[in-house]
């Protein structure tokens, strides 16, 4: 190992992280050089299958699993890029997405690690790609009829916002004892005049567990529901792995007076003319598509 | 009383902490609309007959009869359907039974909610209802139960514990931590809102006073067993066990 010069105190921090970046890229292209395909081993790529499987038998119930460390920071989306590497076979075309952009640093980096740990395609195409990584969106345009979406997840826990204990929080699940979450949506509604929840808007799956849909905007909160496509959510630092499997119910928690909504842009897409995608404020750019790739082959066609 | 079915039966209920017994073989009944009092000293034994009758703590021994139903072996979602549509307590502490960072309109909403209200108008207006009955003012029902005096929260606590209007109400100690003056205020209440609904009530209390005002029935406990029971006059005026006798004449009153 000393010859690869990482361990070594006197290299500089630039260096060594060439050097393992150098080592990543030879991984890619010779898997038996101390990497498997896909970075991670065999058996942990099973034991990730498994507590999937577990997963979509039981939608929207939080599934423990083994979290490994990776190359990647917590709370970079090691959840997320666990499931993915678990799943992604050779002929799959993969996407990944950060905050609706694929060149986001933390989208290019993760994308990087997959296409060279395994050489398969990568894709901005959401109607191509058959395995999406994604953080806080969905994509707008059409995707894939048999993509898995894979979401990243910082919390799991939808009751985390009104009970700080696992061992409450699993036993209130376990009652379907969900009246404090809805004493909160009550109590904001009562303060502000509307639920004033902007995203981890949780959701009745099935009409028995509650979910927390990651902090996906509401937009896309309403696509998850008899959605077409398996969505896989996983959870490195927390250590969960959740599953939504396809033409699942997924109800977010809403009152009869103050129906569940979507947030409503101020303006098509100033750029491909958009009204139905999810739109955010730029300064001087007006209302923007968040999902470039969309937004994108939208400016293309025209 | 015959012809009358009990709206709870008590038979032989015995809990025990450890090595030492709490409570001994107590059998009562209590009748629909009825109020009986459970009197004796601190450590009788007479709050944890009322924690085992709302099941917050499990009995040892013994049958607990709620509208016909036995409950000592209820599973946990009908214990919270038992605790919100059978009965409601209200505690000493009114932190036990409130939740104190929540609005009084949300304290009670939890127990509609729980119910499946699903109209955040129609939860209000309960709500204000419910807090009308106890004598609270409609434009406090947003404020946070924390900003309620002690008075208050009792008020609060009786109109959260009515929210599903079970037949049943349970106090423990309910005017105990307050001052004198408002303690009569609250008796009140409770007088008049028996009169009203005709719920049935089980009152624990150190308190003759409380005891003599409110139950038509006592019972007397003393170190984990009744030692005597009957119409409430009778066994206050004319005691025949021989701690009873003591109690009442110890007693201020």
């Amino acid at each position: 190992m000393s010859g690869d010069g990482l361990t070594d105190g006197r290299d500089g921090a630039g260096r060594t992280a060439g050097r393992l970046a150098g080592l990543v890229a030879r991984a890619g292209q010779q898997h038996g050089d101390g990497y498997s395909f896909a970075f991670l081993d065999e058996h942990t790529k099973r034991e990730l299958r498994r507590r999937t499987l577990k997963a979509v038998a039981l939608p929207g119930h939080q599934v423990a699993f083994g979290s490994r460390e990776m190359p990647l920071a917590r709370g970079w989306g090691t959840g997320g890029i666990q499931l993915t590497l678990s799943l992604v076979g050779p002929a799959d075309v993969v996407k990944v997405i950060d905050q609706g952009d694929d060149a986001s640093m933390n989208a290019v980096n993760i994308r990087a690690l997959i296409g060279r740990t395994t050489g398969v395609r990568t894709t901005r195409d959401a109607a191509e790609a058959t395995l999406i990584q994604t953080r806080h969106r969905i994509p707008d345009g059409p995707v894939h009829p048999a993509a898995i979406v894979v979401l990243q997840v910082p919390f799991p826990e939808p009751l985390r916002l009104v009970e700080p204990s696992d061992a409450v929080t699993r036993r209130m699940h376990a009652e379907r004892d969900y009246s404090k979450m809805w004493l909160y949506l009550y109590e904001d509604i009562v303060r502000y005049g509307r639920i004033s929840l902007s995203y981890r808007y949780p959701c009745m799956v099935n009409g028995t567990v509650l979910m927390d849909p990651t902090p996906i905007p509401r937009h896309d909160v309403a696509k998850l529901h008899q959605s077409p496509r398996l969505h896989l959510f996983g959870a490195g630092r927390e250590q969960r792995v959740y599953a939504l499997p396809p033409y699942t119910d997924v109800v977010p928690l809403d009152f009869e007076d103050h129906p569940f909504e979507t947030e409503r842009a101020g303006a098509p897409c100033s750029r491909c003319g958009s009204e139905m995608s999810f739109r955010t404020e730029v300064p001087g750019h007006g209302w923007l598509c968040s999902d470039t790739a969309y937004c994108d082959s939208r400016v293309g066609s025209a | 009383m015959t012809g009358i079915d009990a709206l709870l039966r008590v038979r032989g209920l015995t809990k025990r902490y450890g090595r030492r017994t709490a409570c001994e073989d107590v059998s009562f009944e209590v009748y629909p609309g009825e109020i009986l009092g459970i009197v004796g000293e601190s450590g009788s034994g007479k709050s944890t007959v009322l924690q085992c009758v709302y099941l917050d703590a499990g009995a040892d021994a013994g049958s607990i009869r709620l509208a016909g139903e036995e409950i000592t072996e209820a599973d946990v979602l009908r214990r919270r359907w038992l605790r919100s549509f059978r009965m409601g307590m209200v505690h000493q502490d009114a932190a036990r039974g409130l939740d104190l960072n929540v609005s009084a309109g949300g304290n009670i909403a939890e127990r509609l909610l729980a119910a499946d209200w699903r109209h955040v108008g129609r939860i209000r207006s309960r709500g204000t209802d419910l807090l009308a009955r106890v004598e609270v003012a409609a434009d406090r029902v947003d404020d946070l139960a924390s900003a309620y005096s002690g008075g208050m929260r009792q008020r609060l606590q009786l109109a959260k514990a009515m929210a599903n209007e079970p037949p049943l109400l349970l106090l423990d100690e309910p005017t105990s931590s307050l001052d004198v003056h408002v303690q009569a205020a609250i008796l009140d209440l409770i007088k008049e809102l028996h009169g009203q609904t005709g719920v049935a009530m089980v009152v624990v209390s150190h308190d003759l006073g409380v005891i003599r005002l409110l139950a038509q029935r006592t019972l007397v406990m003393y170190r984990g067993r009744v030692v005597e029971s009957g119409v409430t006059e009778q066994v206050l005026e004319d005691p025949q066990d021989a701690y009873t006798q003591l109690l009442v004449a110890s007693s201020l009153g």
